[in-house]
């Protein structure tokens, strides 16, 4: 025992005080009620934090009180069930697997057909200009707008410059480019930053587009070099397409899913 | 030095992102105001964002700075801190504490989660996009945080663990004791200082390092006793040895090697050695001793001679052995004294060595002169000082001061006789040195004033006067003054007093420095009493009667002369013929000892009691009670608890209070004291009741024409007070004529009910006032009964007019109309007999009330009963002045007003009680009639329908309407569980009809 350890100095000298226990005991009883008043007391924020903590708790233990149960209680092992196996009252009925078949394979080609444009998220809201751009007002009396800022995120390319003030009608802020998006392979499960190539379609507009505007729903182009795909021919991949799946200008940063 | 202590708590991942958050939320805006702009939502936001970074940075950078950097420590503890908590484990969790703090922090380029979304704030376009900006900031800060965990929860088991480290000192003077475990070094450690370290008889007893502190020559020692060291390589050894290797590297001390020669801990002498050996390499340069501890079990000399021949090569080596005993304490001071020499010297000589000192002694040099040659050079004292010493006599002083006789031996010798002489001492020649001084006061020799004579002469003086006396020249009588000498000196005297007094008054007021500040309200200070206080003060008797208030003061009866003030209201009464003939009071009471002293033998225990009663209502007091039993609450619903936001459990009291409303309560008090105490009311009040009812008709007989008001009555109210007097309580309801506000004065605290008179229309307001009103405030001012409504005061505040009323809790209508209350037949009598008291009351007066039903009874919560509403209310007698049918509620309106009769008197009143008391019996009203002829059906239907010649002039009336005729019905199966004698008084109310029209 190290030379400052004052109070277990003291236990092991003295030993613990005689109702040390009992008060132990006691405060453990307690301790429920003592929950409860928090509970009812706490207001706003902290009941929040309480509340959730408390559930938490309380489902912790049930589980635990689940699994002794089933721990003590005595029961017949299930037996599995055989593959295909089909209750006595549909034996008499024929398996009709060739409809199936039929149907599968009616998807599988109404699938091809569309399926070159089919994306992780279908449908997104347009967006309208008056949502997209702000209208910066210019000349001596400021009665000219034909000046717009995008305020929505951008990929700007690395080797563009802007142009004179005078030819600029689209402003991107430097604060609203991005550069990287958080990409998930649906397949791997799996999360990466990588760097942004392009975007490839904003759904809103064509001009969206070429502004490189980022939006929910937005195709872009992420270099992909990094995970290590290979083509059939044993090249390594390097760009592939991913669709952006969240508001990248409420959330400050890019998320998107692979389009496999 | 280090104060590892110092270092604040490291909170887990989870409380540190707690604290964080709830910081911001507490110390930032909270609220986002509808009319914001969207500049300032973003700046609020921005706000959040930035407060939350910098509160992290903070704490963070606290962190850092706290722990010490193993660089910049002593490298014992640099070591030491390697040892226990792994150099490398704790360098990588500072260092990733740090990294957090960048990647939070806005001053990093590459991730800088704060400054990259405030820019993106910059661009939010609406509150929504702000809002989760902000969301998305903190929540990547707490990430970062919540990726740190398991390095907070390193850094707080090293801090804790530091903080209980022993304080040593790496640079003061310090013996380390080592060797083998189970030797004694923790027994010697014990010895030497208060460290207090257990001993056990198991080896490694002592795990880490115990410092204590002993004292050698006025100097502090620091004494370290180190784990046992078992002699193995360096790699093998674990941390609780390494600490012993550490202290030992790392401290430059005296290093004290115990052995035990007996061998009782479990190693020979041989296998010591070896050890001693193999650790050598730490002792190099550092002073080194050699102790045998155990000296009672094995001294030295009966050691194995093997043994002793290796420690006789180390003490060749120039290393002391010394023998000690823990147990009998035997060599062990001179152990320590000589390690603690040992080190001295050591560390004298390090000093010496050391640059510093060489600096210092280059600056320094000692002259010692050398010796020229052998000749003598005494001092040069010139002979003429030489002779002035001689002549002074000094050498002589100093001989007579060796035998001089100090006053204290004198004294001792003298005893008794002893007196300190002063004058002995004097520069004077003894001659003249006791000489008498003269006296000077004030430029003159007071021995030159004194007469020598003058015992003699007094003497005879005295003996003079003595025979005077004794000749009876003093015996003659003293002449008298007469009485108006004597008159006139008292009145001069009290004169001088007088005017002395008022100078000094003047001067008081005079000299005042003070602010002079307006006084609150005008006072009265002139008074007839004042008057005559002041003239009878100069001793002026004013001719006259003094009104009955100053009787008290009024010396001379008051009768007998002229009247020149108004005569008081009442006569007053004289003093009682006879004597008042009782039994004499029995010895028990006469002899009786008031209660708060009865039982106490003494003052003192009444003190003490009295003191003890005070110190027990104290508690009460602090809660502004009277005592256990007063549970009042002034306030049923104070605003606080009911307006606005409530947080907190702010709602707890008045939950309490909810159950417990005003009216409800009152209700329930009343119904339990009505219910209780007046069940068994006497049978005769009821008679009462009825006498004066049948007296009531023939008393509007015996008036005349001439309607008059007593008006002479003590007035009651005081100067009127204003408005601002009474604070607004509650708001109680709404009239046709005024709004009536529960209000509370603030001196007195009583509870009253203000009534605000509406400005009525033009015409009404014609005078000023409200013409129901001021008829109301006439009437009120004169009336004072139990049972009338009591005006308290009024008041006038713009063109409004207040009146000031009792406040009363409730009035029978919501009695009645509430099915949950009972009516014993007893509260029914208790309603009347109030009732009819207070109406006979005002039919005494000359008063009609015209407008009496149950919700102008007003009820306390005592049960007492108060007619209101006195707007209706009209003097009657007067046959000329016709008086207008549209009084009383219809309901209670009886059948002669509702056919236009513009003379009646109390027979009106007596009506609409009786339609109270059947109300009462009933529960619900007794004639709700829809309009005035269905009052009339309903009545009929009833009373049956009235005739000429049951009731003679009927036809005559203004608004007769013949109706169908009709048979009474019985009253006793209307209210068939009424006794007889009830439906008598009923039956004689609602049947005075032929009394009731005497004009």
């Amino acid at each position: 025992m190290p030379q400052n350890e004052h109070i277990e100095l003291h236990r092991k000298r003295h030993g613990t005080r005689l109702d040390y226990h009992e008060r132990k005991r006691k405060k453990e009883a307690r301790a429920g009620k003592k929950a409860s008043y928090m509970a009812k007391k706490l207001r706003g924020i902290k009941a929040k934090m309480y509340a959730k903590q408390r559930h938490s708790e309380k489902v912790r233990m049930n589980k635990t009180i689940k699994a002794h149960e089933e721990k003590l209680s005595k029961k017949r092992e299930e037996e599995k069930v055989a593959e295909g196996a089909v209750p006595v009252y549909l034996l008499d009925r024929e398996q009709q697997n060739r409809g199936k078949v039929l149907s599968n394979m009616l998807k599988q080609k109404r699938k091809e057909k569309a399926g070159k444009w089919e994306v992780p998220i279908p449908k997104v809201r347009a967006q309208c200009e008056a949502e997209m751009f702000r209208v910066i007002k210019s000349g001596k009396r400021r009665k000219k707008a034909w000046k717009r800022m995008v305020t929505k995120v951008c990929f700007v390319g690395d080797g563009f410059t802007r142009k004179p003030p005078k030819f600029e009608r689209f402003i991107r802020p430097m604060a609203l480019r991005c550069n990287k998006a958080h990409v998930t392979h649906p397949e791997l499960k799996a999360t990466f930053q990588l760097p942004i190539l392009g975007v490839k379609r904003n759904p809103s507009s064509p001009m969206y587009t070429s502004l490189g505007a980022i939006t929910k729903g937005t195709i872009i182009e992420v270099n992909i070099s990094e995970l290590g795909l290979v083509t059939q021919t044993g090249k390594v991949v390097w760009g592939k397409y991913a669709q952006v799946t969240n508001h990248p200008e409420n959330d400050g940063c890019i998320n998107a899913v692979l389009l496999v | 030095m280090y104060n590892f202590k110092k270092i604040t708590v490291v909170p887990t991942a989870a409380d540190f992102i707690n604290i964080m958050l709830s910081k911001t939320q507490r110390k930032t805006p909270t609220v986002v105001h509808k009319h914001y702009k969207i500049s300032r939502i973003r700046q609020f936001y921005m706000r959040k964002v930035r407060f939350t970074q910098q509160n992290f940075h903070d704490r963070l950078s606290m962190i850092l700075t706290e722990f010490p950097k193993m660089e910049d420590i002593h490298p014992f503890y640099a070591d030491l801190l390697n040892v226990l908590y792994d150099k490398d484990h704790y360098k990588l969790a500072l260092g990733q504490i740090n990294i957090a703090r960048h990647l939070i922090d806005k001053w990093v380029t590459s991730s800088r989660v704060a400054k990259d979304y405030v820019r993106l704030m910059k661009y939010g376009d609406s509150l929504y996009r702000c809002k989760q900006l902000k969301k998305a900031a903190l929540g990547r800060m707490v990430t970062i945080m919540k990726r740190q965990a398991s390095s907070l929860q390193y850094l707080e088991h090293v801090r804790q663990h530091m903080s209980r480290l022993p304080s040593i000192d790496p640079n003061t003077r310090t013996i380390i004791l080592c060797g083998f475990p189970n030797v004694g070094k923790s027994s010697f450690i014990n010895k030497i200082t208060r460290a207090d370290v257990e001993v056990q008889p198991y080896s490694f007893t002592t795990k880490s390092l115990y410092v204590g502190h002993t004292d050698y020559k006025y100097l502090k020692w620091q004494v370290i006793d180190t784990p046992g060291l078992l002699d193995h390589p360096l790699e093998e050894r674990n941390t609780i040895e390494m600490q012993a290797i550490t202290a030992l590297a790392h401290i430059r001390a005296c290093v004290l090697f115990i052995m035990d020669p007996s061998g009782q801990c479990g190693h020979n002498v041989e296998d010591q050695i070896r050890l001693f050996e193999s650790v050598k390499p730490l002792f190099a340069n550092k002073p080194l001793l050699v102790a045998l501890n155990k000296s009672d079990v094995m001294r030295r000399s009966d050691m194995h001679p093997d043994d002793e021949s290796r420690l006789t090569i180390l003490e060749k080596e120039g290393i002391p052995v010394m023998e000690m005993s823990t147990v009998s304490e035997q060599g062990v001071s001179e152990v320590k004294t000589e390690a603690c020499e040992r080190l001295l010297t050591y560390r004298v000589e390090m000093k010496l060595k050391g640059k510093k000192m060489g600096d210092i002694l280059n600056r320094l040099h000692v002259a010692l002169p050398k010796e020229r040659d052998s000749i003598q050079r005494p001092p040069c004292i010139p002979d003429a000082v030489l002779l002035k010493k001689k002549n002074k006599g000094m050498e002589v002083d100093e001989e007579d001061a060796k035998t001089r006789k100090l006053e204290k031996d004198l004294e001792l010798e003298l005893g008794d006789d002893y007196y300190l002489d002063l004058k002995k001492w004097y520069d004077l020649p003894e001659e003249y040195r006791w000489d008498i001084l003269p006296e000077i006061w004030n430029g003159h020799n007071i021995a030159d004033f004194m007469d020598p004579a003058i015992q003699e002469k007094f003497q005879k003086l005295l003996e003079e006067e003595e025979m005077r006396e004794k000749a009876g020249f003093y015996d003659d009588e003293v002449v008298e003054e007469d009485d108006k000498m004597k008159f006139i000196r008292a009145t001069a005297k009290k004169i001088r007093e007088k005017r002395m007094l008022l100078s000094n008054e003047h001067r008081m007021t005079k000299t005042s420095t003070k602010a002079k500040m307006p006084r609150p309200g005008k006072v009265r200070d002139r008074s007839v009493s004042r008057l005559r206080r002041e003239m009878s003060d100069l001793g002026v008797n004013l001719p006259g009667r003094k009104r009955k208030r100053d009787n008290s003061m009024d010396v001379d009866g008051g009768d007998g002369f002229g009247s020149n003030y108004e005569r008081a209201a009442r006569s007053r009464s004289r003093p009682p013929l006879k004597m008042l003939r009782s039994e004499s009071v029995v010895r028990a009471r006469s002899t009786s000892v008031s209660r708060d002293r009865s039982g106490l033998k003494d003052e003192k225990a009444i003190t003490k009691v009295k003191k003890i009663a005070k110190k027990a209502q104290l508690k009460m007091n602090r809660q502004a009670r009277k005592g256990e039993g007063d549970r009042v609450i002034l306030d049923m619903k104070p605003k606080h608890l009911f307006a606005g936001k409530r947080k907190q459990g702010k709602t707890d009291r008045a939950k309490i209070l909810r159950g417990m409303r005003s009216q409800d309560v009152h209700k329930r008090l009343w119904f339990n004291y009505a219910s209780e105490a007046r069940e068994n009311w006497p049978e005769s009040r009821e008679k009462l009741a009825q006498d004066e009812e049948d007296e009531e008709p023939g008393a509007s007989d015996r008036m005349g024409g001439q309607s008059q008001l007593t008006p002479s009555r003590k007035r009651r109210r005081g100067p009127s007070a204003t408005h601002a007097q009474y604070e607004k309580i509650a708001f109680l309801g709404e009239g046709q004529f005024a709004t009536v506000y529960k209000a509370k004065h603030p001196v007195t605290g009583k509870v009253v009910a203000v009534k605000k008179i509406k400005i009525g229309s033009r015409a009404e307001a014609e005078d000023g006032i409200n013409r129901t009103a001021l008829r109301e405030i006439k009437l009120l001012y004169e009336l004072n009964h139990e049972n009338i409504i009591g005006l308290l005061d009024i008041f006038g505040q713009g063109s409004n007019i207040s009146l000031v009323i009792d406040f009363m809790d409730t009035d029978l209508e919501v009695l009645i109309k509430d099915t949950g209350m009972v009516f014993t037949p007893g509260n029914v009598k208790d309603f009347m007999i109030q009732t009819l008291t207070g109406l006979q009351y005002l039919h005494e007066r000359w008063i009609l009330h015209r407008d009496l039903k149950p919700n102008n009874l007003l009820l306390n919560e005592d049960g007492l009963l108060k007619i209101s509403d006195f707007g209706l209310a009209k003097e009657y007698g007067d046959s000329s002045r016709p008086m207008t049918p549209m009084v009383i509620t219809r309901w209670y309106r009886p059948p002669e007003l509702l056919f236009g009769a513009r003379c009646y008197s109390t027979g009106v009143d007596m009506w609409s009680v009786g339609c109270i008391l059947a109300e009462l019996l009933l529960r619900a009203p007794f004639f709700p009639g829809e309009s005035d002829l269905r009052q009339l059906e309903k009545i009929f239907s009833v009373m049956g329908t009235p005739t000429e010649e049951i009731w003679p002039g009927v036809t005559q009336l203004s608004d007769y309407v013949r109706f169908e005729p009709q048979q009474p019905h019985r009253l006793e199966d209307i209210f068939s569980a009424a006794p007889s004698d009830l439906i008598y008084l009923l039956y004689s109310m609602l049947t005075g009809l032929v009394k009731r029209l005497e004009f």
